[in-house]
């Protein structure tokens, strides 16, 4: 990869995002804790159990969510990011786009992480039995997120396997695109069929407690989850300039 | 983040955010069963109901008090645990990109001087 100028903007980026996201996540967490209800009136959130159709009563449990539902904003975004990076580098061939493709990458695959788990810990009580795991039932929402997650990984692995930095960075682009149409899939995939995956947060979002938390949680989880893609940034630009500074 | 101190500072604050764990539901706030006593024979009926109302409602409400209490605990104890864990992320987030800007300046630095002599 040619050489890239030292990324004082993104440093500052980063360091702004972190500190932000940092006070988002707390002033998110008090509020989940402290000022949100405990909700228990039963089929407010389209969840039942998989074998009666019963609605779920949610007591503490829902207050995952806001975490888990950032979580999986911020994996949109860098399912976006991958493709505007793709196709900013197939335009432009400067190695920032290529850069951000693997930055949103890494990101992805550690925020997707976070939406697998917190989403499959929650529903091992939603509708599993309580056992560790139980909730994963193979439906179509939790296996495309599943598939997008491996994806992140893949563009990873690609990238280490290709010697060539040119036929590299032009793998990386198209793969970046590729990417792009993933989370859209897996946004739509609760209307396939029948599904245990609530399909709309908007009953539960009536309660204005609730709803207030939730649109703090979406601004001040998604900021702090992206300082991580601003810090990767960083971090690459700067590693990329140390290789080439040995090299010469 | 090449400074020791700063993985010393970070590697104390995971030690702290381990042992936040310890004051999790603690044993002093957990319920303990009700010690209830048999009530003393009244000879009315009614006087003994309202004897054993009473009684109850005190109970009771000694009960909620404590459940209301435990559950603060618990709730804050999760909280502090939460706001442990992404403040250390956080910092370390903060820290590297300061890291990442000295270690570019250096480079630059390193290039410079390089060129210098090159000239």
């Amino acid at each position: 990869m040619p050489d890239t100028p030292t990324r004082s903007t993104a440093v500052w980026v980063t360091v702004a995002l972190g500190a932000l996201g940092m006070v988002g996540v707390h002033v998110t967490l008090y509020l989940s804790y402290f000022y949100t209800p405990t909700q228990v009136t039963p089929g407010t959130l389209w969840v039942v159990t998989p074998d009666s159709g019963a609605p779920i009563s949610l007591y503490e449990s829902y207050r995952i969510f806001f975490i888990h539902l950032p979580s999986a904003y911020t994996t949109a975004a860098c399912c976006g990011l991958t493709a505007l990076g793709g196709v900013m580098y197939l335009l432009s061939r400067k190695p920032k786009w290529e850069l951000l493709i693997v930055s949103a990458a890494e990101t992805g695959l550690a925020v997707g992480a976070m939406v697998l788990l917190t989403g499959t810990l929650w529903a091992d009580y939603a509708w599993g039995s309580g056992r560790l795991g139980s909730g994963w039932n193979w439906e179509a929402r939790l296996t495309t997120m599943l598939i997008l997650w491996l994806a992140f990984a893949a563009l990873l692995v690609l990238r280490r396997a290709i010697d060539q930095p040119r036929q590299r960075s032009l793998a990386t682009a198209v793969y970046g695109i590729l990417l792009g149409p993933l989370y859209p899939l897996v946004s739509k995939a609760v209307d396939i069929n029948r599904t245990s995956h609530p399909r709309s947060f908007s009953d539960l979002l009536s309660a204005p407690e609730i709803a207030t938390t939730q649109r703090i949680a979406s601004v001040g989880v998604v900021i702090a989850l992206l300082s991580l893609v601003a810090l990767r940034y960083t971090w690459n630009s700067v590693g990329n300039n140390l290789n080439t500074e040995r090299a010469a | 983040m090449n400074h020791p101190r700063m993985w010393m500072a970070l590697l104390c604050l995971a030690c702290a955010l381990c042992a936040s764990g310890l004051a999790a539901d603690s044993k002093s706030e957990s319920l303990h069963p009700l010690n209830e006593q048999p009530p003393a024979k009244t000879t009315g009926e009614s006087e003994l109901r309202s004897q054993l109302e009473t009684e109850y409602r005190a109970q009771l409400e000694k009960r909620v008090a404590q459940e209301k209490i435990s559950m603060e605990g618990s709730l804050h104890s999760l909280w502090m645990s939460n706001a442990a864990v992404w403040t250390v992320l956080f910092t370390f987030v903060v820290l590297q990109a300061l890291s990442a800007r000295k270690r570019s300046a250096e480079i630059e630095r390193l290039r410079r001087s390089r060129q210098g002599d090159q000239a």
